[in-house]
């Protein structure tokens, strides 16, 4: 089969924006207010068709800068239906409160487009240019609201911040282009690994490309929001609209990761010197400062966005911990701690997206348990699957984590991810706490608490699905195990 | 295939909670009684189960049921009871079903929620007095962690929030580091069965280690039990938690760490609990200075609750020396018969304890829950002479007094006659300073409790309108105070049940 087949997701999804955009022009007013959320999902689902139904072949370069393997699919088709679900619980926000709807799903469909070739990338040049599509859909996103300063403010900062990162990161990739005169990330580790002479001079000492690798390594941590390069996202979760806030939240963190997979993979795995400070110095590091930091700033915050913000930073630690560790467990343990995640995140902020307050605190919850019982029973399974409670999926992607951690050679990380479950209780039990008491009559004005009126049915869709997920990961993890090892399978 | 009644027994609550969930919350005698009768349910199961494990032998598992969970990470899904959980489970199962039986009249506020969060917490005790897989175990072990901080948290006292965070804090961070110690042991033996994995005696030859996984499980254990110094949260906890949540924290949450220690911690690392027990004996000075040190609390405490919750610490205080007495034989040979008595009597004084203490604390939490409600205070200087005014209330409490320092012919007696009775012989010392708490205990019980409350002069403005106990509260604490004389004369069903149970665990530990 022509490896072309498999750019037919996101030519699907290039058109799909196209035709956003031209349905805004040609459109009459009232025709266009209607159905653009619909259209978008129309459009994913096509593209989602075609990921599933695509069989895979082994590894398979596509114009020898991409590589569609079982990874890739997994990947692409994670992203495409946590996209669908972003879309679906902001659907009622956009409507509300966003201008120019036909641009902004358009956008969301060109990052699937930059997404897919990110996660698929296997050259250095294709992972800056798919990298910065991204990054440039985002910054536009997070200022979305042009009238409110503080979304303004809030993609202003991504913005400087992201294009100081990303010249970071296009120095070191040049540096190693330089070095290696190759893009490709085969060839690349071929000649690290002395399978293949340098192009230069023999040999380039480690001690020289430490420093490319740091470079790398920071502009994807920007890209997953990990410490030490974290600070844009909680300004950026508080400022952008709330629909975007969870689209920041999920997307970029399944891209960045898909990538790092990838690098760690096929460039540096753990067996070869460089690969293992790579693994072992850069990544180690940046997992354990992130979980750290995320979870001690997370304690003294009041603002739901805020802390959503830092608990990210933090399970981005968890995740990169996986990839650190570096073994076939490690990696297993990313992939599924990342579905695990993702699966929670939406949870948390389908609900969140209920209240009618988008800039709620932690109190505005109150009460929920008593007037939304099911959407506060999911949002209290979604909490615990972040804490890491029995029963949930959070709990095995700890397990997992742990198992990897113990048996790599640097056991006592494990201590470290224990410590930080224990610090992370220290504010997520404000919000189960908030979630189950009655509502402060005083302090809650009715129209700014839970909304005790019917939801739309859509708005308990993804929450009620992604608790059955978290569920299902809890409790029935062998499938999702046996997936992620199948895609794995084929880089061992 | 056996018929699965240790699945029916542990699922049946969390079901009950399922069909709860789905009944409008206007439906509150429904709710109770839903709750109240899954609960009977469940408490005949665990003592046909007991029944039927006695007449086994109660020497080995039965009622094993197994299935494969994860496969990838070899965990199963494996329970079995044997002589050292099916009173356990029997215990869990009658303070259940009394505590929802008294809360039909007491609770008032979000009865719906407050059935779901106990029979949730009837399933993760049931679970954990049933799982033979580690993992398992670890999962029905905090499964029971959210339900009791919600109790807590949201029906408790003034102080509720800080009391359930320090709970929840404290457990969960005991609980975390006993999982590292879990999987490392899977990475030592290769299993999470715990039988397996005790046969395969862990990191035998791997001190280091050793060390820190039994400290993993033993810090994890000691916290819930709790030992001194890791006792802080349990005067919060009990304190601020409603008079059922109390009940059950005490009664049962406490027996899982005991149980934990004495089926985990104890049989995978005998020689490093004999280690910690005798050579370097922090064990038994933690046991010896939980039961000195929480029955001086208990001396210089005016709060009725908060003494009765620092006794637990003092009670509990037994069966870690128990436990730790047992390991002591590890230094004779126990194929001395002798010496194998001696450390059975420690193992079986500890299980009688932790039988017993749950009967008599249960009773204590109800009666501290019942005096609070008709007099709104605690303060036992407020109190005097109400042994005219509240002659029932006063025959229980009297009762469960002196079950509670140990007076023979009561349930507590026993354990404590059998701990002392293998102390002596391995630790001299030890028993000699433990009997001093028993003499804080007397005092504490015979004047604290029984003179500052009912005897002297009575506040007649005060306490005049006082009446003595319903019917519903005579019912709740009946069974109790039955159970307290009646195993107080005929202890041999306990004691025949932990004893063969323990004989084989004994037997199966290394030289």
């Amino acid at each position: 089969m022509n490896t072309i087949f498999y750019l037919v997701s996101p030519l699907v999804l290039l058109v799909g924006a196209l035709l956003l955009l031209t349905i805004d022009l040609v459109a009459s007013a009232k025709q266009r207010s209607a159905s653009y959320s619909i259209i978008a999902v129309i459009v994913l689902l096509v593209s989602l068709l075609a990921v599933v139904i695509l069989p895979v072949d082994g590894q398979q370069r596509v114009l020898s800068v991409l590589l569609y393997d079982d990874l890739t699919r997994i990947l692409w088709m994670l992203a495409h239906v946590t996209l669908i679900a972003v879309i679906i619980i902001g659907k009622d926000y956009v409507n509300e409160s966003i201008q120019e709807r036909g641009l902004y799903y358009s956008f969301y469909l060109l990052s699937g487009l930059a997404m897919e070739l990110l996660m698929a990338s296997s050259d250095i040049l294709m992972l800056f240019l798919s990298m910065d599509f991204l990054s440039v859909l985002t910054y536009v996103l997070t200022g979305y609201q042009r009238e409110d300063m503080r979304s303004v403010e809030a993609a202003t900062k991504y913005l400087i911040y992201g294009a100081v990162l990303s010249a970071l990161m296009a120095f070191g990739l040049s540096w190693l282009y330089g070095l290696t005169a190759t893009t490709d990330y085969t060839r690349i580790a071929a000649i690290m690994n002395g399978l293949e002479p340098w192009p230069l001079e023999s040999p380039i000492s480690v001690t020289v490309l430490f420093p490319v690798l740091v470079f790398i390594a920071s502009g994807l941590a920007f890209k997953v929001a990990a410490a030490p390069f974290h600070q844009w996202a909680p300004d950026a979760y508080d400022g952008a609209p709330i629909s975007v806030t969870a689209f920041l939240a999920v997307l970029p963190k399944i891209a960045g990761l898909g990538a790092f997979l990838r690098i760690s993979m096929v460039m540096l795995p753990l067996n070869t010197e460089l690969g293992h400070s790579w693994h072992m110095q850069i990544l180690l590091f940046a997992a354990l400062f992130s979980m750290t930091f995320g979870n001690l700033a997370g304690l003294w915050q009041d603002s739901l966005k805020r802390l959503m913000a830092y608990s990210s930073i933090a399970q981005i630690g968890y995740i990169l911990l996986g990839i650190a560790i570096g073994t076939a467990h490690g990696y297993r343990s990313t992939v599924f701690f990342m579905v695990a995640y993702i699966l929670a995140d939406l949870t948390v902020f389908g609900v969140i997206l209920t209240l009618p307050r988008h800039d709620a605190k932690i109190s505005d919850l109150r009460g929920f348990m008593q007037k939304q019982p099911f959407l506060a029973l999911v949002f209290m399974l979604a909490i615990l699957s972040l804490m890491g409670i029995p029963g949930t999926g959070g709990f095995l992607a700890k397990f997992t984590l742990i198992t990897a951690g113990l048996e790599s050679t640097r056991p006592w990380i494990v201590i470290v991810v224990v410590i930080n479950t224990v610090i992370s209780v220290g504010y997520y039990w404000r919000l189960l706490q908030a979630v189950f008491t009655a509502p402060d009559s005083a302090a809650v004005t009715p129209a700014l608490g839970v909304p005790e009126i019917p939801l739309y049915s859509h708005s308990y869709l993804v929450p009620a699905l992604s608790a059955i997920g978290i569920a299902i990961l809890g409790l029935w993890p062998g499938p999702i195990l046996q997936m992620i090892d199948n895609a794995l399978h084929i880089l061992r | 295939m056996t018929f699965p009644i240790l699945t029916i027994l542990v699922f049946l609550p969390i079901l009950a909670a399922l069909v709860i969930l789905c009944l409008p919350k206007t439906k509150l005698n429904l709710i109770r009684g839903v709750g109240i009768v899954v609960a009977l349910i469940t408490l005949v199961i665990s003592l046909y189960i007991w029944v039927g494990v006695s007449q086994a032998g109660a020497e080995t598992m039965q009622f094993v049921e197994s299935y494969v969970w994860i496969a990838e990470y070899n965990v199963n899904y494996t329970l079995g009871v044997d002589g050292l959980s099916a009173p356990m489970l029997a215990l869990s199962g009658l303070l259940t079903a009394l505590v929802l039986f008294y809360s039909a009249f007491t609770i008032q506020a979000r009865v719906k929620e407050y059935y779901i969060l106990f029979l949730l917490l009837a399933t993760g005790m049931f679970g954990v007095f049933t799982a033979l897989d580690l993992v398992l175990f670890y999962v029905f072990w905090e499964l029971g962690l959210v339900p009791m901080f919600l109790l807590i948290g949201v029906w408790g006292g003034q102080r509720r929030e800080y009391a359930a965070i320090k709970f929840f804090l404290y457990t969960l961070s005991g609980s975390v580091f006993s999982l590292l110690g879990i999987i490392a042991v899977y990475f030592n033996t290769g299993t999470f069965n715990l039988l397996e994995a005790i046969a395969a005696q862990p990191f035998v030859n791997d001190p280091t280690w050793a060390n820190i996984v039994f400290w993993a499980f033993f810090v994890a254990f000691a916290i819930k039990i709790p030992v001194f110094p890791f006792h802080t949260w349990l005067p919060d906890a009990h304190t601020q938690a409603p008079t059922s949540g109390s009940v059950i924290l005490a009664g049962v949450l406490l027996k899982m760490g005991a149980y934990g220690m004495m089926r985990i911690a104890f049989p995978l690392f005998p020689e490093r609990f004999y280690h910690f027990s005798v050579e370097t004996p922090i064990i038994t000075v933690m046991a010896v200075a939980s039961i000195v040190y929480g029955a001086l609390v208990c001396l210089a405490q005016w709060d009725l609750k908060r003494l009765v919750a620092y006794s637990s610490v003092a009670h509990m205080g037994y069966v870690t020396l128990g436990i730790a007495m047992s390991s002591a034989a590890y230094a004779h040979s126990l194929s001395d018969t002798l010496v194998f008595d001696a450390a059975a009597s420690g193992l079986v004084g500890a299980s009688m304890q932790e039988f017993a203490h749950g009967l008599i604390t249960g009773a204590m939490f109800f009666l501290v829950g019942m005096i609070y409600d008709r007099a709104h205070t605690r303060d036992l200087k407020a109190f005097g002479g109400l042994a005219t005014q509240l002659p029932k209330y006063y025959g229980v409490m009297m009762l469960v007094a002196f079950a509670s320092l140990g007076l023979p012919g009561l349930v507590g007696f026993w354990s404590e006659l059998f701990v002392f009775r293998g102390a002596i012989k391995f630790m001299p010392v030890a028993a000699f300073v433990a009997v001093l708490g028993m003499i804080f205990t007397a005092g504490y019980t015979l004047w604290k409790i029984i003179q500052s409350m009912f005897f002297g002069s009575l506040d007649h403005e005060r306490w005049d309108h006082l009446e003595d106990l319903t019917w519903w509260e005579k019912l709740t604490v009946a069974p109790l105070a039955i159970l307290i004389v009646v195993f107080g004369f005929y202890p041999a069903p306990l004691i025949n049940t932990f004893n063969a149970a323990i004989t084989t665990l004994l037997q199966g530990l290394p030289e």
